[in-house]
């Protein structure tokens, strides 16, 4: 699609420059020689003639928009702001620079990505802040990129614009699902409405189209506009891989992704045996020590402390009763032993 | 380790094989409260698979807790009558069918049925049977030995929460949940470790039967607590049985403690649920309202371990009642100074204390309801006790949440459950101050104070000796018993 952005390009960012209106626009400080060279005069008075009737109400559905800037002097770093357009739209930049003295320098520099693409000197100065600002028509993919303000005081300041298309917004960690479950796959743009959703999945290194129309497989979940759902039925371990959403908007298109693994049922299955297991041997393993020093306990009972009057009594009473069934259980031994002589 | 099985002992033995108990226990809590909390890591799976809205989830975690904390009286039943080892492993079982049940789960309502009712069940018949036995092994360092045992749902919560989440990004939600059937399963550990002890006041009743001369004021009931004597269980009057252990709820003091249990766990609940969206609506970044959560969890570990060595010290070894009512009355107060504070800073401090005394009351309560009711039935009256629970924690927060709403604020809402907490408390000292009083009418009007009395010249013991007075004079050989040590 991108196939030739050079060409392109140049007649774009001049109907930006041409394009701003109102007190911003003035026409002798646009001229850049390298930018006039590649155009052929006629398209550049035509897009002249296009945007002047433009200002004055050709786009009336164009969705307007603001974004600005602030770019405190003290730093070099360029401060940066991303700026979604989902749809065509009238945007205005504004960029505000905060200076430690009163600016002497009364013009600013705008540029997309490395062209100029005006020079004015409308700017305005309140107190220590200088403002600058652009009005742009985003109305086709191309338009989007960056777009920087800079002046030149005392040291370069520098504010950037990145206008994009809406960011598809997916899970991030993998899917995790088992065979002959399903799993539902989602995307969502946040506020922005897509004109069409279209889900991928991979086939080696390749991304083929999800075919929807198979039975009893893939199904497009009920949603919101700005949102799809995909429920895969029957997995199957081979079905593991990458999935994508297209989100496709009029401006451009974003893509998500989304790893799902399909597990077996096995998998889980041996970290909850190896607990089982560690639970059985700790029970076997307290039970066998209760029992052992249940045993070593009562021979010794006997023995033990007489502090306490009634703990001896009980005991004695546990013994008598222990010698007695011991008594009991000898004659019955013996008996048996006579019967079987 | 000398704790040999079925050895008659005098008192409890505070320490030696009571310490594994106490090993044993905090794994409970561990295997019951803290996987409960962390049953709400598996909502968002459970949206997205079953394509359901949070309300409709979050029903699992309602349910899981309140049938804890309803079926708790049952889980006590179940443990005098056939014995502790085996009501815990047999709970431990049913919470583990019922997670590893709710890994093959299709629909919500089958997850309602398994997680939250079988799994709720299976935990109910763990929980208080075990913290009842805690406090069968010790009295000396009684409030120490539940502040390890309860600071495990805390520590739980801490490391299995991270673990859980793993679980669920390794194997899936239904992975996760079989792995923690099989982790739950370790309750069954727990019921082993268990060994039934009889205590003295446990075993007076025997004897008695023989010769009723021999003891005449040993006309103490004959409660087992997880005691083996399989002899109850074949008793042809199960209904007389149950008739004596739960004999206990017609006493005063423990209507009157049972009483304020309801204000106070109406009173800390909501906190809970309301102390994030607080913080976001005074303006506390997302980040931050969740570090004042963790903040409330760690320091409540600290409050139930520091606040249970703390009253197991001398001084305050027979106030132990009294530091319960002040860690009530100051976790109340700092409610009604929590709509004040607005901004995270302040909030910080309130997180601190508000945690510290929860933990601090949290880990006395059975502390308390040992010292109410006595060991003895200690296992029905917790049952009872965490059956209060269950009735607040379920109207309170949709109370506050109703507050919030019409009143557009979250004042009335905070400042109800602080008095509900300070009543709670007020409720109990009034009661204490009655007792006091009636004591020492009673020693007046007695000319020569027996020499039981002169025993305990304090307050606490005096409250206990004065609960039996009125009723029989036997029971304070057995309640006073702790006593013997100051």
């Amino acid at each position: 699609m991108r196939s030739s952005p050079e060409v392109l390009w140049a007649p774009l960012s001049l109907s930006f420059l041409l394009y701003v209106a109102g007190p911003c626009f003035s026409e002798g400080t646009t001229t850049d020689a390298d930018f006039t060279t590649e155009i052929p005069t006629e398209e550049t008075i035509s897009m002249d003639k296009e945007n002047v009737t433009s200002s004055t109400g050709f786009y009336p559905e164009l969705i307007s928009m603001e974004a600005s800037l602030l770019v405190m002097g003290t730093s070099d770093v360029p401060v940066e702001k991303n700026v979604t357009v989902g749809n065509p739209a009238n945007i205005e930049l504004k960029c505000n620079f905060s200076t430690t003295q009163k600016p002497h320098s009364m013009y600013a520099v705008w540029k997309k990505g490395n062209d100029v693409i005006n020079r004015t000197s409308n700017v305005q100065v309140i107190d220590n802040v200088l403002q600058t600002y652009i009005r742009l028509m985003i109305t086709e993919r191309m338009h989007l990129g960056s777009y920087s303000c800079i002046i030149e005081e005392a040291n370069v300041q520098k504010g950037i614009f990145n206008l994009e298309v809406p960011v598809v917004y997916t899970k991030e960690k993998p899917l995790v699902n088992y065979e002959r479950d399903s799993v539902v796959l989602y995307c969502n743009t946040k506020t922005y409405v897509p004109s069409e959703w279209i889900w991928y999945s991979s086939n080696g290194s390749e991304k083929v189209p999800i075919d929807i129309d198979v039975k009893d497989k893939y199904e497009i979940l009920p949603s919101t506009l700005n949102e799809t759902k995909i429920k895969i039925k029957h997995l199957k371990a081979t079905e593991s891989g990458l999935y994508w959403c297209h989100a496709i908007f009029p401006l451009g298109e974003s893509e998500g992704k989304q790893f799902l693994k399909v597990l077996t049922y096995l998998v889980p299955l041996k970290p909850f045996l190896a607990v089982t297991a560690e639970v059985i041997i700790l029970v076997t393993g307290i039970f066998l020590y209760e029992h052992y020093t249940k045993k070593k306990q009562m021979p010794s009972e006997d023995g033990k402390d007489f502090e306490q009057s009634e703990r001896l009594k009980s005991e004695d009473h546990n013994g008598v009763q222990k010698d007695e069934h011991r008594t009991r259980h000898r004659k019955s031994e013996a008996s048996v032993n006579f019967c079987s002589n | 380790m000398a704790a040999p099985k079925r050895t008659l002992y005098i008192s409890p033995p505070d320490g030696g094989w009571g310490w594994m108990i106490v090993a044993g226990c905090f794994l409970v809590t561990i295997c019951t409260r803290a996987v409960t909390r962390c049953i709400s890591i598996f909502f968002v799976e459970f949206q997205t698979y079953f394509a359901q809205d949070y309300a409709q989830t979050a029903w699992i975690h309602s349910i899981v807790d309140c049938v804890t904390m309803l079926c708790a009286p049952l889980g006590s039943v179940v443990s005098n009558h056939l014995s502790c080892q085996v009501g815990i492993m047999l709970g431990g079982l049913l919470a583990s069918t019922g997670l590893i049940l709710s890994s093959f789960a299709t629909s919500l309502k089958h997850l309602y049925l398994t997680l939250g009712v079988l799994t709720g069940l299976g935990f109910a018949l763990c929980y208080s049977p075990a913290i009842a036995m805690v406090g069968k092994y010790f009295n000396k360092r009684r409030a120490l030995a539940y502040g390890i045992a309860m600071s495990g749902s805390g520590i739980g919560t801490f490391i299995l929460a991270p673990v859980v989440q793993l679980l669920i990004e390794q194997f899936s939600w239904r992975g996760a949940l079989l792995i923690l059937g099989g982790f739950v399963l370790n309750l069954c550990v727990c019921g082993a470790l268990m060994r039934p002890i009889t205590l003295k006041e446990d075993h007076k009743k025997p004897p008695e039967q023989d010769s009723s001369s021999k003891t005449p004021k040993g006309d103490l009931l004959p409660l087992s607590l997880c005691s083996p004597l399989l002899e109850e269980c074949t008793q042809p009057c199960l209904c007389c049985s149950l008739k004596q252990e739960y004999h206990f709820l017609l006493k005063a003091d423990f209507v009157v403690f049972a009483t304020s249990i309801l204000f106070m766990a109406y009173g800390c609940s909501p906190l809970f649920v309301y102390l994030v969206p607080y913080a976001l609506s005074v303006g506390v970044s997302h980040q931050q309202a969740a570090f004042l959560m963790s903040i409330l969890g760690v320091i409540n570990i600290v409050g139930n371990v520091t606040f249970g060595w703390l009253t197991d010290r001398r001084c305050l070894k027979n106030s132990r009642y009294i530091c319960y009512l002040f860690a009530v009355g100051l976790d109340g107060l700092c409610y009604l100074f929590l709509p004040m504070l607005q901004s995270f800073p302040l909030l910080m401090p309130f997180s601190c204390t508000f945690g510290y005394f929860d933990g601090a009351y949290v880990t006395l309560i059975p502390v308390v309801t040992a010292e109410v009711v006595g060991t003895t039935s200690l296992s029905s009256a917790l049952g009872v006790v965490y059956f209060l629970h269950a009735v607040p924690y379920l109207v309170s927060p949709p109370i506050a949440g109703w507050l919030v709403d019409t009143t557009g604020s979250y004042t009335a809402a905070f400042l109800l459950c602080g008095f509900s907490m300070i009543f709670s408390s007020i409720l109990l000292s009034f009661a204490r101050l009655i007792k006091k009083m009636k004591t020492s009418h009673l020693q007046s009007l007695d000319k020569e104070p027996g020499p039981k009395l002169q025993l305990w010249p304090n307050g606490t013991v005096a409250y206990s000796v004065a609960g039996e007075v009125d009723q029989k004079d036997g029971d304070l050989m057995t309640t006073g018993g702790p006593s013997y040590n100051t």
